[in-house]
């Protein structure tokens, strides 16, 4: 690849990481003057114990919750949004912490461009950059290790109106700390760590052979890719091991920097769309999609997919760089059964319950998903058809 | 110095350019197609246009058009719609550097993008056309 024309590189926010640090952080949250958060999470986190956990050493270092908003839903919504942004209010807290996966942080950030900047979500903010000043400050604590939506400038939000996913996307959305604490992912069940792992390698895969990548993408890209084929297939098999936990922990949010800046291509695509319209979960959507979208992208960037199977240790020199790109899609493919085997992660649409019929409409709504355009090779009907036959 | 010296000379500029676009056989069908309707908020200086494809068949032009509710709005400086549609600006590093603001579903937008390549020839040739091969620089 040559040298990119322009590009900027910005990931504004402090991260923490280790054991116990998501039960103190008092003094990050002194030097960021927040003295009385509102806790975003759901039921499930809350069930777990991991909310007490966090709140717990909260009250240990004296600060004072504003409050604890435990209903966000699998699929954030403006409904949900609109109510933190009240309960915030109300109770006159002075910044978020959100204890969740993709859809509490999302939601917290929501809420935060309503109480930071005004106005009506959807009228007035959704789209890109359409804020102009910094918002209140946002403490995102990740309980799984997929989104990266701690470091990214995105957020998507369900709008109950038209019925469609609406995205945020602004310089001001990265939470202002991240704390990565592996204690909060060790109770992820094997399949939801084995789909959100997946959904973090496809974000590290994705930035690094799609159209706007960068010198600066591709160090995170390659780095976070190197971390998670190296601990997934253990953090599923054995839950418990912090080690583990804390390495696809450190995979996801680096390669949610990576992807924050040079973004997804078509295995999102696609993805988006089986989660749009027939609910399938975003990770194992793109388990079972990536190999298949590798293959379709793998004429295009034949130095970029070798590069990858030296990253996954796969490489061959005597081979070309087509043959290796091939060697680093069959390694996708094999840690896929290996993941089917330690936590039962489904490696074909067929077994999802997707069927032939719906192919039409899975192809027509990833043709227009933003993240066509990042794709390095044209997406097509054909192709994509190709890839979901291949999927089946 | 701004492009344009004032909302007139941009909207002759602009409005004749989109009409060219909305005529073009080749061109229209690829808009229109998104049945979408799209506000241009330009400043420096000041124009609004509207354009309306939501019957699927036509892109109709408005100016200043307040009762019209657009799906997606899009606010920039005139400098940068004029550099856009010279091929010299990159859509999503614009956007990434808040030289375009995007309110509304920005995919829809992005998907312009195949449709667009051929239009930044087209808006040079139309500067030729009615003599203002100055702003082509």
């Amino acid at each position: 690849m040559g040298l990119p024309e322009f590009f900027q590189f910005h990931v504004p926010t402090k991260i923490i990481f280790g054991e116990g640090v998501a039960s103190d952080f008092g003094v990050e949250l002194e030097e960021m003057g927040v003295e009385k958060p509102l806790i975003v999470t759901d039921k499930v986190i809350e069930k777990l114990g991991l909310a007490d956990y966090v709140v717990n050493g909260l009250e240990e270092n004296g600060v004072e919750v504003g409050g604890i908003f435990n209903e966000v839903p699998q699929d954030s919504s403006v409904t949900v949004v609109n109510r933190i942004a009240e309960l915030y209010k109300r109770n006159g807290c002075d910044g978020f912490i959100a204890i969740g996966g993709g859809s509490v942080i999302d939601s917290a950030k929501g809420a935060n461009i309503v109480v930071g900047a005004g106005g009506d979500l959807i009228k007035d903010h959704s789209g890109a950059q359409t804020l102009t000043h910094p918002l209140k400050p946002l403490i995102a604590i990740p309980t799984t290790s997929g989104t990266g939506s701690e470091v990214t400038t995105a957020a998507v939000i369900y709008n109950e109106e038209t019925q469609t996913k609406m995205e945020f996307i602004d310089k001001f959305l990265p939470a202002s700390l991240a704390v990565l604490d592996p204690n909060m992912t060790k109770t992820l069940p094997p399949l939801i760590t084995a789909a959100t792992g997946m959904d973090a390698l496809t974000h590290a895969i994705e930035a690094f052979v799609d159209v706007d990548a960068t010198p600066l993408s591709d160090m995170y890209a390659e780095e976070a890719m190197r971390i998670i084929v190296s601990h997934l297939v253990n953090a599923c098999a054995n839950g418990e091991d912090v080690e583990e936990r804390g390495w696809m922990m450190l995979g996801s949010t680096i390669a949610g920097a990576a992807f924050s800046h040079s973004e997804c291509g078509v295995v999102h695509g696609i993805a988006h769309s089986l989660g749009g319209l027939l609910k399938i979960p975003h990770g194992i959507a793109n388990a079972i999609i990536l190999p298949f979208g590798m293959e379709y992208n793998l004429s295009v960037r034949e130095e970029r997919f070798s590069k990858i199977a030296n990253i996954f240790g796969v490489y061959n020199e005597n081979l070309s760089p087509l043959e290796n790109g091939r060697r680093a899609i069959q390694y996708i493919k094999s840690l896929k059964e290996k993941l089917k085997e330690v936590a039962g992660l489904p490696t074909k649409l067929r077994e999802v319950g997707v069927d032939e019929k719906d192919f039409p409409e899975i192809i027509k709504k990833t043709l227009i998903d933003g993240t066509s355009i990042y794709n390095p090779r044209e997406e097509t009907e054909e192709g994509i058809l190709e890839i979901l036959k291949n999927a089946f | 110095m701004a492009v344009f010296n004032d909302s007139e000379e941009l909207k002759n500029v602009l409005v004749g350019f989109f009409n060219k676009l909305a005529s073009d056989e080749t061109i229209a069908p690829n808009f229109v197609k998104s049945k979408l309707v799209i506000r241009f908020n330009y400043r420096e200086p000041d124009l609004s246009l509207t354009l309306d494809m939501s019957n699927g068949k036509d892109l109709v032009i408005t100016v200043n058009d307040k009762e019209k509710v657009p799906e997606v709005d899009m606010d920039m400086k005139a400098d940068i719609a004029h550099k856009f549609w010279l091929g010299k600006l990159n859509l999503t590093m614009a956007i990434t550097r808040r030289q375009m603001v995007v309110r509304g579903p920005v995919p829809k937008i992005l998907v312009f993008l195949p449709a667009l390549k051929p239009t930044y020839q087209i808006y040079k040739d139309y500067l030729k056309e009615i003599g203002r091969e100055d702003l082509i620089k």
